[in-house]
């Protein structure tokens, strides 16, 4: 298989036997009748990939790390005030409250009612 | 009992007249209203039956010798109404066998028993020989038809004269709303959720109400009324003593047991009857086992209801629905086990009281 040194380096990269990507890299090294060589396609598919994983600190770190563009946006779950407290039984409202609530229910109708 | 709310009571003809609020149930029957500002209410056993003048002499309280509702609960009551005399709430269980509650029967709340029951509690409650109510009541979701309601509103209004232990009375009831069991309660515990989605689950003695409000709007496609309660706790206790002790429960031992299980969770405890069975009698700690297992038994069985109706969400049943609130005197047998799949799910205080004293509210704003 040629090299194009001018464009690309060559980098020896260890792979999970059996994985994806090595079978990837087989197809595409009998396409070309040789080894199993990193050509044009998958190594921008490895560039990419690199660049998730290695990309932190120009391949120093050793932790996964993704550019913020490619988190998910998540809502702020710990922010959220508790929907209730749960355990303690709901206490009777102050009155001037429970007036109003009674107004307001006094206009429900329910079905087929029209007696409000 | 008292409220903060002043409410002056406004003469009708001839007798002063009061909000009042009315929730007449397959095992308990609760009244409430204002008196000189102050909340009053009552508590009955549903129980009624033929009674006897001559049973008068063994009445041991008076007409308004007990002030609080949980006391009066074991109050004598004679009714005595166009010439037939009916014994109601705990005596009627106490002396009779043939007592009914009209449970499971759709008619019950626009028959005669239901006015008994109507003017017994309101006549306890309310001293004037003479009185007017404005009155606002409750019917299950399943049972809330057009045809009902007529029919309840033709059973109770009007003027009733009666006797209450042997006192001449005069009620004079007009219907000023019926409304669905549950939603009352939101009067007195809903403010938090006014403008929200929120569901009830009102557990009652033979009626479970499944009903949802957006605001104060109901969606009926995501209301149901089953027939599942606290009653059928006492059926499953009644047929296991039969199976393991071959001892027949009578319906004032079934209801006495009840009550002393479900008081132990609502701050005012009272002790389990003794139930003879021969040489010995069954623990209270059997009892309470029993009982448990019927609770669990319903709460179950309520749980499925409730997640047809609204789906599971995460594990949650109506996980979608931010507030979820149970109310009726289900609160003190199966919250837990609702809980189990409703994490959300929050009782109220006075779960057993809720329709009665939220429908009292709401017949005071249309007075107002």
């Amino acid at each position: 298989m040629p090299r194009n040194t001018e464009e690309f380096e060559y980098v020896q990269v260890p792979f999970p036997k059996g994985s994806a990507v090595v079978q990837h890299l087989r197809e595409e090294a009998r396409r070309y009748s040789g080894r199993a060589f990193v050509g044009p396609h998958i190594a921008l598919l490895l560039i990419d990939r690199d660049a998730h994983l290695y990309g932190s600190a120009e391949g120093q770190g050793r932790g996964i790390w993704f550019p913020p563009a490619y988190l998910a946006r998540l809502p702020p779950v710990a922010e959220e005030p508790p929907l209730q407290d749960v355990e303690a039984p709901v206490k009777m409202s102050e009155a001037e409250v429970v007036q109003a609530q009674a107004r307001a229910m006094v206009r429900m109708q329910f079905g087929d009612d029209d007696e409000a | 009992m008292t409220m903060t709310i002043a409410y002056e009571a406004r003469g009708l003809g001839t007798s002063p007249c009061y909000p009042a609020g009315f929730d007449g149930g397959n095992t308990d029957t609760c009244f409430a209203t204002f008196i000189e500002g102050q909340e009053h209410i009552t508590v009955l056993p549903s129980a009624i039956a033929l009674g006897s003048v001559a049973r008068l002499d063994l009445l041991r309280s008076g007409v308004h010798g007990v002030p609080t509702a949980h006391e009066r609960y074991h109050q004598d009551v004679l009714v005595s109404y166009q010439g037939v005399d009916y014994f109601v709430g705990y005596m009627a269980m106490r002396h009779q066998k043939l007592a009914t509650t009209q449970r499971g029967d759709e008619t019950r709340y626009a028959s005669r028993d239901q006015l008994l029951r109507l003017l017994a509690a309101s006549g306890l409650t309310i001293p004037t020989t003479a009185y007017t109510l404005e009155l606002v009541t409750t019917l299950p979701v399943g049972y809330y038809t057009r045809q009902l309601r007529r029919q309840v509103r033709a059973c109770l209004e009007g003027e009733h004269v009666f006797q209450l232990n042997g006192q001449q009375r005069r009620a004079t009831i007009r219907v000023r709303k019926i409304l669905v069991e549950g939603p009352p309660a939101l009067v007195l515990y809903g403010a938090d959720s006014a403008r929200q989605q929120r569901l009830l689950i009102d557990g009652g003695g033979y009626t479970t109400e499944f009903v949802v409000l957006d605001g104060f709007e109901p969606l009926p496609e995501l209301c149901r009324g089953v027939e599942l309660g606290v009653e059928q706790i006492g059926e499953y206790l009644a047929e296991q003593v039969q199976e393991r002790y071959q001892r027949k429960l009578s319906v004032r031992e079934r209801s006495d047991i009840l009550r002393a299980y479900g008081s132990q969770r609502s701050g005012h405890p009272e002790a389990y009857p003794t139930i003879a069975c021969g040489r010995t009698s069954i623990a209270a700690a059997e009892l309470a086992s029993i009982v448990r297992e019927g609770c669990l038994k319903v709460g179950e069985l309520t749980l499925k209801e409730a997640a047809s109706l609204w789906g599971i969400t995460n594990e949650v049943v109506a996980g979608h629905i931010p507030y979820h609130y149970h109310v009726g005197g289900s609160v003190w047998f199966y919250h837990d086990v609702l809980r189990s799949k409703m994490p959300h799910l929050r009782a109220v205080e006075q779960a057993e009281l809720v329709n009665a004293r939220g429908s009292m509210r709401i017949a005071q704003a249309l007075c107002s």
